[in-house]
Parts: C-alpha cells; structure tokens; sequence
C-alpha cells in the first residue's frame, strides 16, 4: 500500500472516529509564569559602587515570559483519545530589573548616579494545538502540542537619579511572531461535564519589535515629552540599515532613529490549573 | 510432586511476565535537521561593509546554535500500550554562523557553531491506531545537557600591515537546561518499527569558559607568545572592574557571563527495536 494511501486511510479513519466521539468543550484556567532559557538583553547588567575606583558588575539574564497567564480554550474531542483544541492565553509580565549605580566625577566631587530600568511584555498568544490522552479514566494524564502566534508590546521603564530626576517609558511594538508550545498535564474528571486540570507549560517565542516609541518623559515630575524631536523620541528596528547622510542611524531630527533589529526572548515554564466544561 | 508442580508453575510465570516485560523494551535510533528558533542577536555579530557598490550598510545577524543535523540514541519502555518513558541521547552538530565586517582598511570575520551531548528523559503518550497499525505519539521531557561546546573562529586582514590573523577558541563549561516536546507517527512491522517526529528544543546555553586552540600571524603560529590573559577567559556571575583597569597577565580574562541560544525545530526520521 503506497502512503498516499494510508495517510488516506488514517484521516478516514479519525473522521470516522470524529463522527463516533463528538464533543465539543471549553476550559479556562490561570496561573504564573516564570522565564526559562534566559538570555542577555540589550547592553544590561547590574552594577554597584565598590569605591571612587571600582564598580562591581552583576550578571543579569532574563526572560520577558514571567508573569502571569489567563487562558481560555475551545476544544472537539476528535476521538476518545484525541482533541483539537484553539486556545488565546495573555501574559501579563512581571518586571525584570536592572539597577545602575555609579559614582561620577563633578568637579572633583564625586556624586551618585542612579538607573533603575523595568523591562516586562504584556502578550496574546493565539495557538491550535492537539492533545494526546490515552486513558479513558477518572483521572488521566495528557500531553497539548502546538504552534503559537504571539502578538503584544513590551516595555523599557527607566528612571534615572543624577543631579535631577528623569522617569521615561519607551512601548515597543511589532509584528507577529511564532513560537511552539507544549504541556504536560492531568485532569480529572468530577462529573459528567465538569473536569479539573492542572499543567505545565513550556512555552518558547521571540518578539523582534520593528518600532519603539518614548511615551512618558518627565524630568523632576515636569512632563517634557513635548520637548522629545521625533528622532529622540522614535526608534525603528531593521534587519539592514544603510549609511545615510554620513551617520548610520541619524537620519534627521524629524525621522525616527535607525537600529538594527533586536530581539526580545519570551521563553517560559508555566504552570496552570483550571476547568473544563463540556458543551 | 505437587510443590514441583508449583515449582515449575512459578517458574514458568516467571519467565512469562520476564519476557512479556522485555517485550515492552525498545531500542531506537533518528537523525534529523533542526532549523532555528528563537534566534537572538548576539554582541558583535553583524554584517558591515563599507565597501559596498551601493551605500555601506550594517545587517543584524540573529542566530539560534540549535540549528544542524541532530542525532538520538534512545532507550524506551512501554508501561502500557498507551504510555511508555524514554531517555534520549542525543547529539547536536551545530550549523556554523558567521559575520563579515569589512571596512576601507580592515577585514574581520566570525563564525559560532555549536555542539551539545544532551540527556533527555521523557513521558510518552501513545495514541494507538489499528488500521494501519501505527502509533500517534507525543513526547515531553527535559533536555539536559552532559558536555556543550561553542566553536568560535575569528580572522582579522589589517591592509596597513599586511597581516592575517587567525584564531580558533573554544567556549564550554557549566551544562544547560530545556525542554523537548515531540510529536510523531511510528509503522509498526513487528520487531522492526519506523518513524516520523517533530521534535521542538527549547534551551539556552551559558558557557564559563574560553579557551585559545589556535591563533596564527600569516600562517604561522603566535599562540606561545601569547600570555594566559590573552588566550583565555572566565564567564562570571560577578565581576569587578576597576578604573584604570588592573591587568595580570598570568590570569585569564574575567568577562560577565552570557548566554547563547540553543532553540529549534525539526524534523526527524528513525527506527527503533523491540528487544
């Protein structure tokens, strides 16, 4: 028999049981998220005053996936051991932090200066997915499978202490972009239609922001975003940039700064309890 | 009489349940490519050329290390039918990276490639189909790895001086921590089985240090001149730095540690052994 044939013979053979086995239900569930396969981000790292010579750098790797996720699923169970699910989670992101503390020289005076920088991502994820659950009892362990696509913004939250007090946040937004998501979880079955469930997920994307924008910029409480010319306040993020009038990224104060592309990982390990309702 | 009755009755249970346990044992073994995911940029690793015909332009190089062919040695027990455990060996030939900056003057070149020997325990899920007789399976684990590495090769043409250097380092140290999600469909022939996997890693590595192989001036070896700060480097949590900067030249470089990532996707084809 060729594979054409039998790769026939088994989607026959799922719509067979699909036709046996319809069910249609919903679930929703929360919990916290933690960031997993961290990675540097940007030039950020800690840093803490020894004395007037020495500084003392601190390693700091994160992942813009902790915080905490909300689901809500649809799910059609395909066969007794078989569904297809389509799920939008949203993250709410916890902050990761950096503090900057240097000692600068001022006229021979050495003063303090301070930089706290908050970095978190609030993000939708959108993902079909299967679900393998082999047993037909009362309690029954599963394994969800899917692709992700995940679109949201970030955010760069600075505050910087030196002589005057500067509070400025930058949003970064960008397209679509995918990831892979698996979950290894046990439900359990309390009557006829209500299930609780309770997982792990591992979950892994990275966000590549195409544009950055200042939205909030005060100096000593006083709002000065107005005084931001486009070029300071707009940031855009290409795979390629070219020379242009001799700088590379300035291209004129009243056009948005030129980077090279960045990305922000997403990596996390969640875990999640819920309920199901059948339809 | 009787108690060798149930003598031989015990026995033959035994080797009954014995062989029908063995049975449950498989052997198995895939290759496959994985392509990136999750690239990241990484410090330094871009293209430039000043010299280009039209204007000079940088080009943001992102990379995962978690792409090239992979290669899995496993070991398998079904519990059931419907769901087994594995452990996985596993191999990562990483595919190499590189970036190219060249100015009016001066050409510098970079490349990564990685290589991981990883564990991977894992819970199988088995979907059993009757006809044909095959097994929709999926598979979650957690990647460990035994021994990493990262290959990093650099050249330097300085036009002023007409020189060429070359030099080859070798990143390693600590182990990292993932996870692997799989889904796949095995032909079930008997003794003999096939099969089809799409198998997603998600991990970072983080090496503590690096070490100079090789470093060469037009060819010819330079790496006995060169003290240990020079040829090696520790990634650390903690660092301190002073101003103006203290330099022993008989201790390795301390650098920040960094990480490197390792995530990706691919595609996987193999057989596996009923013992």
């Amino acid at each position: 028999m060729s594979y054409l044939k039998r790769i026939l013979l088994l989607f026959l053979l799922l719509a067979f049981q699909i036709a046996n086995a319809q069910k249609l239900y919903f679930s929703i569930g929360g919990g916290p998220s933690f960031g997993m396969a961290k990675e540097p981000y940007s030039n950020f790292y800690d840093i803490d005053v020894v004395n007037t010579s020495t500084e003392l750098e601190t390693a700091n790797l994160i992942s813009f996936g902790k915080g905490f996720n909300s689901r809500f699923r649809l799910a059609y169970r395909l066969t007794e051991n078989l569904d297809i699910a389509i799920e939008a989670s949203y993250l709410q992101g916890g902050k990761n932090s950096y503090s900057q503390s240097r000692l600068v020289d001022n006229n021979n005076e050495f003063r303090l200066s301070e930089r706290r920088v908050d970095v978190f991502g609030n993000m939708w994820s959108i993902s079909p997915n299967l679900v393998f659950s082999p047993f037909n009892t009362r309690i029954s362990p599963y394994i969800r499978i899917g692709p992700s696509l995940n679109f949201g913004r970030t955010y760069e939250e600075v505050e910087y202490k030196y002589l005057t007090t500067t509070i400025s946040t930058e949003e970064f937004t960008g397209p679509v972009s995918w990831g892979f998501l698996a979950d290894l979880g046990v439900k359990y079955l309390a009557d006829e239609n209500w299930e609780i469930f309770a997982e792990i997920r591992f979950h892994s994307f990275s966000f590549e922001p195409t544009e950055s924008q200042i939205t909030q910029y005060e100096i000593d409480g006083v709002d000065q975003l107005a005084s931001l010319n486009t070029y300071k306040r707009k940031t855009v993020y290409k795979d390629k940039i070219s020379e242009e009038q001799g700088t590379f990224g300035f291209v004129g104060i009243e056009r948005p700064f030129q980077e090279l592309s960045i990305s922000q990982p997403f990596s996390s390990v969640q875990f999640l309890i819920g309920i199901s309702y059948n339809l | 009489m009787k108690r060798e009755a149930i003598s031989l009755i015990v026995l033959a249970m035994v080797i009954g349940f014995g062989q029908k346990l063995q049975a449950q044992y498989y052997l198995k073994f895939d290759m496959g490519y994985a392509a990136p995911m999750g690239e990241q940029s990484v410090p330094q690793f871009f293209d430039f050329n000043e010299e280009s015909e039209t204007l000079p332009f940088k080009k943001q190089n992102k990379i995962s290390l978690g792409q090239g062919s992979h290669f899995n040695l496993g070991l398998g027990y079904n519990f059931s039918g419907k769901i087994g455990a594995e452990l996985n060996l596993s191999y990562l030939w990483g595919s190499k990276r590189d970036s190219e900056i060249e100015t009016s003057d001066d050409y510098f070149y970079r490349s990564l490639r990685g290589e991981m020997f990883s564990a991977i325990p894992s819970l199988v899920l088995i979907m059993p189909i009757k006809k044909p007789n095959m097994d929709f399976y999926s598979r979650v684990g957690l990647i460990t790895s035994i021994s990493s590495r990262m290959i990093y090769d650099t050249e330097t043409l300085i036009d002023s001086n007409n020189a060429d250097y070359q030099q080859r380092y070798i990143m390693s140290g600590s182990f990292a921590l993932g996870f692997n999600a799989v889904m796949g469909l095995k032909w079930k022939k008997g003794k003999v089985n096939y099969f089809v996997e799409l198998d997603y890693r998600a991990l970072s590595y983080a090496p503590t240090k690096r070490s100079m192989q090789t470093s060469t001036i037009n060819g010819s070896s330079n790496i006995h001149a060169l003290s240990v700060h020079d040829r090696e480097t520790v990634y650390l949590e903690n660092i301190e730095v002073s101003n103006p900067a203290i330099v022993n030249d008989e201790e390795p470089l301390e650098v920040l540690i960094s990480a490197y990532p390792f995530s990706s996707v691919g595609l996987n084809f193999g057989i596996s052994i009923n013992l």
